[in-house]
Formats: structure tokens, sequence, C-alpha cells
């Protein structure tokens, strides 16, 4: 399910929060609304962390992560770091990355299995997002972008890239994560994907300015309807053929 | 409504006839580590409000109300649509807003964001304003009242900032000759919300002192010194944000010691705001 919230008038919620398949995290200083959107959908499935890095809220812009392992920059301090991986799952390896792009959030993308990344990473950097978070690594670009943590965001089922991106540039991202990509937008037309949405295999949240439309594509390309629902509508257009016929 | 309005507007006498936009250019000159001074030349446009730039205006309009939750969406949605009064500026062929002006009707629009902005005001009034009541007496009569939202960037190039006002003035003379009819024009007062600063410093030193000295505060727009000298009702407050930022940050507490961020609200007459106008410029112009 797809499910609109703001953090503090802002839905920009990729910019303060960061989903994976085992675990949340949200920065500090939101609303009650904000925690509560995420604690009723995730329920009791996985911790929801406040966190902050370097003392900013932008966590989701600054870290990069999945089911097996978290990377936080250079920025991060000591007793956050130690914060975070106390509140961690232990199977979730928490790694502190020194790189001079320190937004990782910005610069890498990845479900369970694979990565995109920045054409300017060190290859140190490559090793140990190929290590800590058990990913295959490619360095490309979306739509001409060298940020791809920013213009795509895709979890183990399906992604949702820049608007801009050409059908042949589709069809190669698509064959390295072999999983089905559209291009689109969130929160009433804004190309910046990861920050207007966050995704994992059974939820999804979004800016409130996201239009129905918008919604309608992330719950199809990243496959979180109902199962009840998806059958449901399987049998009412097979009905309406049949009407027609 | 906003179909006619757009249909006047491109009757107006401009420079160019058809556009709807007046390019400034604005040389500014950059220091380069020792070497000599490098001008760049940058062209700043001026536009009427477009449903384009709907992302910017909803990005200034977020922390509006201190970084209270209200429908900051709607808000900038009603900017946006009013063509016949307002001003963007930004860059040709681009959707991003550098800074904008404009004066909503509170008592036209019927919207529930102006309900909550009002009850906004109405409430740190009764916790901070000396001038409640009068405050209260002028609020009786809603429709005379003009919401003026003046926001931009924080390193706009100052000379663009009486532009801004001034094209807010011709934008209500053109009303009042073209469409005097329009609610827009038969406002008295306008409403301000802006903040300002003050050294941490100085907050000890003094506390004593009185609270009405505007020369202690620093004004995160220098046009609103200027207004406020003139304004029949302001107060300030301790701003909540401010407080929510430093729960974060505290461990970073030493290199950040600076400043205190008051929110200010005031109501000027219109008059007397259309007068001071012409006092900004000197301002630039020092």
């Amino acid at each position: 399910m797809a499910n609109r919230c703001q953090f503090e008038n802002s839905n920009d919620i990729g910019v303060f929060s960061k989903l994976t398949n085992a675990y949340c995290l949200v920065a500090l200083g939101g609303s009650e609304n904000f925690y509560s959107v995420f604690e009723s959908e995730l329920g009791l499935s996985m911790p929801v962390i406040h966190c902050s890095i370097g003392g900013t809220r932008i966590i989701g812009r600054l870290t990069a992560g999945n089911k097996n392992g978290l990377l936080v920059p250079n920025t991060c301090t000591d007793q956050e770091l130690k914060q975070i991986r106390n509140s961690l799952p232990d199977e979730v390896k928490v790694k502190r990355v020194e790189e001079k792009l320190s937004a990782l959030g910005n610069c890498v993308a990845c479900n369970d299995y694979v990565a995109l990344i920045h054409s300017d990473l060190d290859k140190e950097t490559e090793e140990i997002i190929a290590d800590t978070l058990g990913v295959e690594v490619f360095r490309t670009t979306v739509a001409q972008q060298v940020l791809v943590g920013t213009y795509c965001c895709f979890n183990n089922q399906g992604g949702l890239v820049h608007p801009l991106t050409t059908v042949e540039e589709l069809d190669e991202l698509a064959n390295l994560l072999q999983i089905p990509l559209c291009a689109g937008t969130v929160n009433r037309g804004s190309d910046i994907i990861a920050s207007g949405l966050v995704v994992n295999d059974v939820a999804a949240f979004c800016g409130l300015d996201t239009t129905s439309t918008e919604i309608t594509v992330i719950e199809k390309i990243f496959k979180l309807q109902d199962k009840n629902k998806q059958n449901m509508e399987v049998q009412i257009r097979q009905d309406m053929m049949q009407e027609l016929e | 409504m906003n179909q006619g309005n757009q249909d006047k507007r491109k009757q107006r006498d401009y420079e160019d006839d058809d556009s709807e936009e007046e390019e400034i250019e604005q040389p500014i000159s950059v220091h380069n580590k020792g070497d000599m001074e490098e001008e760049i030349n940058l062209d700043f446009v001026f536009l009427d409000p477009n449903q384009k730039q709907f992302h910017s205006i909803k990005t200034f309009m977020n922390g509006y109300l201190e970084g209270i939750s209200f429908k900051s969406s709607e808000l900038a949605n009603i900017i946006c649509d009013q063509v016949e009064l307002g001003t963007m500026v930004g860059q040709e062929d681009e959707d991003n807003v550098f800074g904008f002006t404009t004066i909503l009707n509170i008592g036209e629009i019927k919207s529930n964001v102006i309900g909550e902005i009002l009850h906004y005001v109405d409430t740190k009034s009764q916790q901070f304003n000396k001038q409640h009541q009068q405050l209260q007496h002028i609020f009786q009569t809603p429709k005379k009242i003009g919401l003026f939202i003046n926001e931009r960037i924080l390193n706009l190039a100052p000379q663009l900032v009486p532009i801004l006002h001034n094209q807010l003035k011709e934008d209500i003379n053109w009303l009042q000759k073209e469409d005097p009819s329009n609610s827009l024009t038969n406002l008295d007062y306008l409403l301000v919300i802006t903040k300002s600063f003050k050294d941490n410093d100085q907050q000890k030193q003094t506390q004593k002192k009185s609270t009405t000295d505007l020369n202690d505060l620093i004004f995160q727009k220098f046009e609103d010194f200027v207004f406020l000298q003139k304004s029949v009702v302001s107060f300030r407050f301790l701003s909540e944000g401010s407080k929510q930022t430093q729960q974060v940050s505290d461990f970073m507490k030493t290199e950040q010691d600076g400043q205190i961020c008051y929110r200010l609200i005031y109501l000027i007459q219109l008059k007397d705001y259309l007068a001071q106008i012409a006092n900004i410029e000197k301002y630039v112009q020092q």
C-alpha cells in the first residue's frame, strides 16, 4: 500500500527517512503524525529508529542501505553511529564510509540484490558497498544524471525512474536490475523521485501532494497492491470483456 | 474569472507588448582568490504567477508558520493562481523562483489555509501582543486586509528587491484602472508575518530593556525595518522552530551560539506601504 504523509510541512519524505525490508530510519523532530503513519503501516514487523547523522535530519539522503546493511557517511559522529548500531537488528551490518561524496543516499540506489552507484565513487567505496550490502554493483547514470540515488528508487519488485529517462535507458537499466522499471514523478510532478518517496517490498510512503495517478503508478510498478484487489481487478476486466462480446 | 484577468494583463503597456516578462541585467562582481575581479552577468526575469512555479512557492511556504503543519500546498496554489497581482523573480526558461511578492485578500479567499493563518496570528497576538485589542478591531473587517507575502532566497541580489515591491504597486494601480471592483483594490491594511534575529550575547544584556527597540534586531529582509517604522500594530515572539533544530544539533552548540530567531507580525496601512517603497531604494543604494 502507498501512503501519503508529510514531515513538518515538507513533502520530501525520502530526505527525512530511509526504508528497507529490515528496518526504517526516521529523522528527529517530526510531528507524531509522521511517525504514526510509519508505525501503523510497518507495525511490529520492523524497528522504526529515530536518529540523526552529523547533527542533521537529512538522513535519507546521507545513508544507503538494504536488509543486509547500512552505510553512513564520515560526517556521522561516533555517538550517532553507536546509537544506530544498537537499535538495528543484529543481522544488519553498519559501516561508516570515508568518501568525499558523502551524500550516500544521493549517490547509491539499491535493493537487496543490486546497487546502482554514482560514476565518481571511489573503488574502495564500491567494494564496501558490495561487501556490506551484499549486492552486485553497477556504475551508471539515470537520464544522464550522475546522482542515481536521487533520480531513481527501486525495491525487489520494481522501480521508478526520472521522467526524462529514454526507452533505451529504461531497457538497459531493467536488464541490469532484472526488475520492471517505469518513468514517473512524485509529489505532483517533481522529478526528484527518491526525495519524495521511500519504498520497500510491502509499503511505500510519499508526500501529501502526490496525485492519485502518481500513487496508482507507484502501487503498480512496486507491486504493492493487495492481492485481493488485484484479483478483483482481473475479475472485473474479464466480466467487462464478456459483456462486450 | 482568471481567464478574464489574464486577457486584461496582456493589454498592459509594457516595453514588450506581448510578453509578460521584464529582463533586468544585473552585473555582479566576484573575487577569485587573489585574481582580478571577475564580473559575471546574470539575467533575472520578472514573471506573473504561474502553476509551473508551484514547487518553488511551496518550498518557500513550508516554513511560513515556523514549521507548524498547515496547508502550505493550498496556499502555494492560491498564490500561483492569482495572476492579476503578484510578481516572481526567476530565470529565463526555468521554473525555479528565487523570490516573490504577492497580496492575498483575507476576506475574499474561501480556503481553510487562510483560516489557519489567521488562527495562528490570533493565538500569538493573544499571548504576545500589547495591542491585541487594536488588532482584533482591524480584523473585524477581513475584506479590507491583505496578507502580504514577501519571500526570497537569502542571498538574492538586493537590487532586485525594490523592483519586486514596485511591481506590486504597479499591479495595484493597473487593477484600480482596469477592474476597480476587484477586492484587491479596496484594501486598507497589510498583514505581514516575517523573521528577524538577535545576537545571543545581546539577548542576555538587554533583557531588562524595552523589547521594542528595532535597532537591536537583525532583519532577514531589510525592507521589514523600513515598513515596521510605519506599522500600526506590531509584535514579536521567540520562534518555536529554533528550539526544535537545537534539539538535534545540541552537541554542536559551541559552534552555533550565534543568533536567536524571532517571528515578527505587523500590520501596516496599504498607503503607508506604498509610500515607503521609495525608501527601500535608498537602502539598496547605500
